[in-house]
């Protein structure tokens, strides 16, 4: 009987079975530590547990040695209710699920003459503290990120809104990873028909493992060849509070610091955490200058190409004569030139990214100095196209989200411009837009609220509107109860 | 059962919203009116050219009022569903194919006042092909998008394209002079007329809407309302009228001259001889809405089509005409002068029957429609 019930996965009552089970099950590994024992009346047990993921005090001191002093009964019924003082303890008797707790981090005890066991909550890491995170960096607002921890990213958005209506699902992604991933919203305001397409689509990933967030938002963008992210990302509580306050909805992995966040419009590019704690006017000036940075950094160099290839007559007389001063002798054509810059400054940012730091001085160097310099006096580039890179790159780095995009894209529009000058720059952003414009996300228009036009939303699109002015949630996307701030109509001043 | 894989796009609602019909009108409307129409209405009006504009816009916009009068009517049906109540299945589809040999020949001009437009102002010694190859695979994947897509544009470009004009209007006004307006009607009201008629394709951009009919979304609340296509309609006829004023106003008796005003209207300005031409910006913006105009024509033409057999892709009737399109591009090439002259006096009757008798005559096909289907 014994041997046909571990088959079907249910426990035997007979301890070295059980045992021998689960030690067949984790293939001998030698991080699962088993811990005999016997109990105050002298009935054998054991404590199962993964050795590096569990609190080892709490086994020892609250389960183990609480067990040997007071375990005056055998029964795991009366072990759970009189002896055990774990916050979380389950009884379960289905072998997979304690195989299962125990690769998360949980212990299992195993008591002979019972054909169930217990399932307690020891779980235990080391997790980095809560920092704030190095890309989404403010002066003001708080400081507070997100760690690897599931729980301590759960926690960090439970105290941002202590509300019944905050929903945590969970789910299990990965074949070998067992990834823990969780699904968050607002109950009383998101829309159903979201949640259900995220988890429809959560519950059919089938992947070896989720190592990072971005595996999940693989899964769930619509056009996953595109280079146009389509699932927003965070790193910060106070930002997916404010999201989840809109009706989205965020998706946590386990070992990863970067929150996912859904639907997900282009327009939060480039809004900052920052412009909600600063005045309404300085919130507008920043975003027009990261819109301005958006498109100077795609379009600058490319128009700077067009205009000296084709249409030298677009530049100012003054600045043409300055141009082509300095343009003399240069061996390579504009759109080259250009090109060469690119590629320089492509490379030095990727290694900047990757190198040591205590390099990072050197290649500062080498980098600015050494090849900017060097590379005008000798007579290779010239200084303008130096600056317009400059001009470029700087402006890449006032959308840090979007930088991935915007660098290949402005490779593709330099191509055109030397191509085919400003009609091959207008075509490409023509192509572009339409294409941004067929983008959806969850129903949602990517590039909602310009396109289409949705007013309402325009209060916190470009120009920034006071938060006492927005009262309604966004109507780009779907959610319910639209209604998030009653204003007093009495004594408003902005 | 579908093999669509799970993480493919689901087919976008193809509807479009009255408002963005509205925006659409004003965006590619006035710019491709004001490229080679000005000297074509010169040549007979002379200065009463911004007359014959002014005719010929509120003929146009009478016709809008009568289209929408039917989709307040009949709003969801097609053009296919109302030619079908009067003329039967097969003079449906005969009609849908001239609509969609006309929207084509009227995409033509459009894209031909471009390619010259950039040539001579541009690049001047540019090969045709090659440059039009890309702006073809450009022009075929906006229409192909469908209405949706073409209605977002508007809601992007339309403000764009206001601060345009806006800066076109404040450049070249210090220019202008409006006694070169006048005597009004010193020869009657003759040569206004011929100016119209002569140049009919010019005119009719409103036979648009007839490729959006069905698609249009209508919130149960403001059904009877179609006053945002009319505004839309009428601020864009009344732009072009505005800039065709202005440009006579500035060139004089020398507008017949002007092959492309849009261009050079503001090259006068007192401004742009310090700062250089950035009156460029606003040029390069209002290109994007005449390269629009010929993607809406080029997606009326596949829609039609579209109807014809009533399939469900916008894919193929778009690569079809595309490249019918391209290929009526590659026979007439630069010979405008002889297309002018088939387009003024064989195409004109037909085109004052699909782009006025018949869009007229909707609001009763929409009635009888309405009768029969909703009996």
């Amino acid at each position: 009987m014994n041997k046909a019930e571990q088959k079907t996965g249910r426990m035997s009552s007979d301890l070295e079975q059980n045992i021998g089970y689960l030690e067949t099950f984790f293939h001998g590994n030698f991080d699962i530590k088993f811990r005999n024992f016997k109990l105050a009346c002298g009935t054998k047990a054991c404590a199962v547990f993964l050795d590096g993921m569990t609190d080892r005090i709490e086994i020892d001191e609250y389960i183990v040695m609480a067990l040997q002093r007071e375990g005056q009964k055998d029964d795991v019924n009366s072990i759970l209710e009189q002896i055990l003082n774990s916050a979380e303890a389950e009884i379960q008797s289905d072998m997979e699920e304690l195989c299962h707790g125990v690769l998360n981090g949980d212990t299992v005890l195993l008591v002979d003459g019972q054909d169930q066991g217990l399932l307690l909550g020891t779980r235990k890491w080391g997790t980095r503290g809560i920092l704030e995170p190095p890309t989404s960096a403010v002066l003001k607002g708080p400081r507070e990120g997100f760690n690897e921890d599931l729980k301590t990213n759960m926690t960090l958005i439970r105290r941002k809104l202590r509300s019944k209506a905050l929903v945590f699902q969970s789910f299990e992604v990965g074949k070998y990873s067992n990834t823990a991933v969780c699904l968050c919203y607002l109950d009383d305001i998101v829309d159903k028909k979201i949640v259900k397409q995220v988890t429809d689509k959560l519950q059919k990933i089938e992947i070896d493992g989720i190592l990072d967030s971005s595996y999940i938002a693989k899964f769930l963008e619509i056009r996953t060849h595109s280079i146009f992210k389509q699932v927003g990302t965070a790193e910060k509580p106070d930002i997916v509070a404010a999201k989840l306050l809109e009706g989205r909805i965020a998706l946590i992995v386990d070992g990863s610091p970067i929150v996912l966040t859904l639907p997900f419009l282009l327009l939060e590019d480039l809004q900052s955490p920052e412009d909600y704690y600063e005045r309404r006017f300085r919130s507008t000036f920043a975003r027009i200058i990261r819109f301005l940075g958006i498109i100077m950094s795609v379009l600058v160099p490319a128009l700077y190409v067009s205009a000296q290839v084709y249409n030298l007559g677009m530049i100012p007389l003054r600045f043409t004569v300055t141009i082509l001063n300095s343009i003399k002798g240069i061996p390579l054509s504009p759109a080259l030139e250009m090109f060469f810059v690119v590629l320089i400054f492509e490379i030095l940012n990727e290694a900047s990214v990757r190198m040591p730091k205590y390099v990072g001085m050197a290649l500062s160097i080498v980098g600015a100095l050494v090849l900017g310099e060097t590379a005008v006096s000798a007579g290779i580039v010239s200084t303008p196209a130096l600056m317009i890179m400059a001009i470029s790159a700087i402006s890449l780095y006032t959308v840090p989200e979007l930088q991935n995009a915007l660098s290949i894209l402005r490779l593709a529009f330099l191509l055109l411009a030397g191509v085919m000058g400003v009609y091959g720059v207008l075509l490409g952003v023509i192509f572009t837009l339409n294409y941004l414009l067929s983008l959806e996300s969850y129903g949602t228009p990517y590039f909602a609220p310009f396109a289409p036009l949705v007013p309402q939303d325009m209060k916190d699109s470009v120009v920034k509107q006071e938060l006492t002015d927005m009262t309604t949630r966004p109507k780009s996307f779907r959610n319910r109860n639209s209604i998030r701030l009653k204003a007093e109509k009495d004594g408003k001043s902005h | 059962m579908s093999n669509r894989p799970e993480n493919a796009i689901k087919p976008m609602q193809q509807t479009v919203y009255k408002r963005q019909l509205g925006f659409l009108f004003f965006v590619i409307l006035p710019a491709a009116k004001l490229l080679l129409l000005p000297s074509l209405l010169a040549f007979h009006a002379e200065r009463n050219a911004a007359l014959s504009m002014l005719v010929g816009g509120l003929a146009d916009l009478l016709v809008l009022f009568l289209v929408c009068l039917a989709i307040r009517i009949a709003p969801e049906a097609n053009l296919g569903d109302l030619l079908q109540t009067v003329f039967g299945k097969v003079g449906a589809r005969i009609f849908l194919g001239l609509y969609c040999l006309y929207f084509l020949l009227k995409a033509y001009p459009v894209i031909f006042e471009q390619k010259s437009m950039l040539n001579q102002t541009l690049y001047h010694q540019l090969p045709f092909l090659p440059t039009f190859i890309p702006y073809f695979i450009v022009l075929i994947y906006t229409a192909c998008k469908g209405a949706r897509v073409l209605g977002r544009n508007a809601d992007l470009y339309w403000f764009f394209v206001a601060c345009a004009f806006g800066l076109l209007l404040v450049l070249s006004i210090e220019s202008a002079d409006f006694s070169n307006l006048l005597p009004v009607l010193y020869d009657g009201p003759g040569p206004v007329l011929k100016g119209i008629w002569a140049n009919l394709t010019w005119f009719g951009d409103f036979a648009a809407l007839l490729a959006f009919l069905g698609k249009i979304r209508f919130a149960p609340q403001d059904k009877k309302k179609i006053w945002p296509i009319l505004t839309g309609g009428a601020a864009a006829v009344g732009t072009a009228v505005l800039f065709m004023v202005l440009t006579v106003a500035v060139f004089g008796p020398t507008v017949v001259k002007q092959a492309f005003a849009l261009t050079r209207i503001s090259k006068y300005s007192a401004f742009l001889s310090n700062s250089g031409r950035f009156d460029w910006l606003a040029i390069i913006l209002l290109m994007i809405g005449i390269f629009l105009n010929s993607s809406v024509m080029l997606y009326a033409a596949a829609e039609s089509l579209r109807q014809i057999y009533g399939g469900k892709s916008s894919l193929l009737p778009t690569l079809i005409c595309g490249a019918a399109l391209f290929a009526l591009l590659v026979v007439i090439g630069d010979n405008f002068t002889n297309a002018y002259e088939i387009y003024s006096r064989f195409l004109t009757p037909a085109a004052a029957v699909l782009q006025i008798a018949l869009p007229a005559c909707t609001p009763l096909l929409a009635l009888r429609y309405r009768r029969k289907h909703h009996a």
